[in-house]
């Protein structure tokens, strides 16, 4: 029987895959056809419900984007984007709902309320309230205008939710070129807004409070961040002397016992957390399961079954543990429920 | 249903290159549907959302020469046929991966051993192992040169995971091929 060679394969394969394709054309006929009774009608159907799907979007938010649209390209000529003064990175989840706007920061499991203390308010505001009823912080700040910023913490789901209460600003949303814009205008006076831009997880606060004050805030919460020490698998540890902190990229070496190791490397920038092994007989595969995001690291070699999978669940993720498939099915089966858990009450 | 279409242009170069590439290939995107599919109604869907497909990314298609736009177009209404297979299987439900569709009877064994001709035949014999989902991936790769990125975008896939699926076919055939002593072991 003819063989082929290795070094061919990857040629072969390739065409083979077109041959085949081209194979399925050829034999398709052109002839005219006839069709079904209810044709024009079930696709003018098909075709109008996602008409009005798109419709609904679009009027939605068009009002609103023609005023955001106004006040970016006003900035445009304010704002030098490259200036770090004017960039406020962090990993944030956004929710807006009527005249409130939420910025939330996920992962933070370890603060406490001293951890969110006044140090990290914009300034020129005041503490006009300040209390804790079941486990979430309440804090109330006004600035000279009145204007009331209501900031809550709820550690104990792990979410901060720093709400701003913009009664008197118009929240607007738009996606320009895939990136979702978000801007809060005063209805009173348009000079006076707040705007910011989300790309995945990353969004940069811009406008008139002081920025680089903001831009310090979250450079401290980020250097504060603990988040990465508690993703290591179990079994792991940090080789404390391949750890590095630099800007905003956090590295580090974990080994087991079996002197076994993993580099680890996260950077704030975006979501794109790259990990990488020292074996290369790995490899990194995501899967939605749901509507969590599952990162799974595992071995190509079929005949192990060991893996070391991530969570990563709106924004925040942690690493689960070095485990085996049924293991991973069973976490992954518990993780489903307990999100469903989390999105009944 | 062609108006409708044209609605969505607003270009009178776009509707007029839009409404002879219709006229001219409909039927052949029917017949195509409908070869895998084996129903008029299902195949007349199949290709709509094709062509709703292309329409809503016409600036990337429209100005493509002919034959290739037809290329394309086949290629993305064979994943829509695809699709519409998986959405009313009994598991439409479970992730898509899980899904392994085989449109003919793909699965007759490799071990019928036939002395073939070419090394193209040999390997085509062994490309009736991959699921479904995993070919069109790697027909989308090959035979239109698309990033994983567009691919994933099309199939409601992540970039990594059609990536991943890829890679995992060809090994697949790789392997399955060693074992059967077709192709030499590597070095």
């Amino acid at each position: 029987m003819k063989k082929i060679k290795n070094s061919d394969f990857d040629k072969v394969f390739e065409e083979s895959i077109i041959y085949n394709f081209k194979a399925e054309i050829e034999n398709t006929t052109n002839e005219k056809f006839n069709t079904s009774l209810n044709h024009e009608k079930k696709m003018r159907e098909l075709f109008k419900e996602k008409e009005e799907k798109k419709d609904k979007n679009f009027f939605y938010y068009f009002k609103k984007a023609v005023a955001a649209l106004f006040i970016i390209v006003a900035l445009g000529g304010l704002i030098t984007i490259s200036n770090d003064d004017v960039k406020a990175r962090v990993e944030a989840f956004i929710k807006y709902r009527d005249d409130e706007v939420e910025i939330g920061f996920e992962g933070y499991n370890n603060l406490d309320f001293e951890d969110f203390n006044i140090d990290r308010m914009p300034k020129d505001l005041e503490i006009i309230n300040l209390k804790t009823e079941d486990h979430i912080s309440i804090i109330d700040l006004e600035n000279e205008n009145g204007e009331v910023f209501n900031f809550k913490a709820t550690p104990k789901e792990y979410v901060y939710t720093p709400a701003v209460d913009l009664s008197d600003y118009d929240i607007s949303i738009q996606n320009y070129k895939g990136i979702d814009n978000y801007t809060a205008l005063n209805t009173e006076n348009e000079n006076k807004f707040v705007m910011w831009i989300s790309e995945n997880f990353v969004f940069e606060l811009k406008g008139f409070t002081d920025i680089k004050h903001i831009y310090e805030i979250m450079r401290s919460i980020e250097n504060t961040d603990p988040r990465f020490t508690k993703m290591i698998p179990k079994e792991y540890r940090i080789s404390n002397e391949e750890r590095t902190l630099q800007d905003r990229s956090i590295s580090m070496v974990l080994i087991n016992d079996q002197k076994e190791k993993i580099n680890f490397n996260a950077t704030y920038e975006g979501v794109a957390t790259s990990i990488s092994l020292e074996n290369g007989d790995k490899i990194i595969d995501d899967r939605h399961i749901e509507n969590v995001d599952v990162l799974v690291l595992e071995y190509l070699d079929p005949e192990k079954d060991n893996l070391i999978m991530w969570q990563n669940g709106k924004y925040n993720y942690s690493l689960v543990s070095k485990v085996t498939i049924e293991e991973m099915l069973d976490l992954t089966e518990k993780l489903i429920i307990s999100q469903n858990k989390l999105e009944d009450n | 249903m062609l108006n409708a279409y044209l609605m969505l242009i607003n270009s009178k170069r776009e509707k007029i290159k839009f409404e002879e590439f219709y006229n001219k290939h409909s039927n052949f995107f029917l017949n195509y549907a409908q070869k895998f599919l084996k129903d008029r109604t299902k195949a007349e869907e199949a290709v709509h959302e094709a062509f709703l497909n292309m329409l809503e990314n016409k600036e990337k298609y429209i100005d493509k020469p002919e034959k290739e736009l037809r290329r394309l177009v086949t290629v993305l209404v064979r994943w829509r046929t695809l699709d519409l297979i998986r959405r009313e299987d009994k598991i439409s439900k479970s992730p898509i991966d899980e899904v392994e569709i085989y449109l003919e009877d793909n699965k007759k064994p490799v071990e019928e051993k036939v002395e073939l001709q070419s090394e193209l035949e040999i390997m085509s014999r062994y490309l009736k192992e991959l699921d479904e989902i995993t070919k069109q991936i790697l027909i989308m790769k090959y035979v239109e040169d698309m990033s994983y990125r567009e691919i994933g975008e099309i199939m409601g896939l992540t970039e990594g995971n059609a990536r991943v699926k890829a890679y995992r076919g060809k090994e697949k055939i790789r392997n399955k091929m060693v074992k059967d002593g077709v192709l030499d072991e590597k070095n």
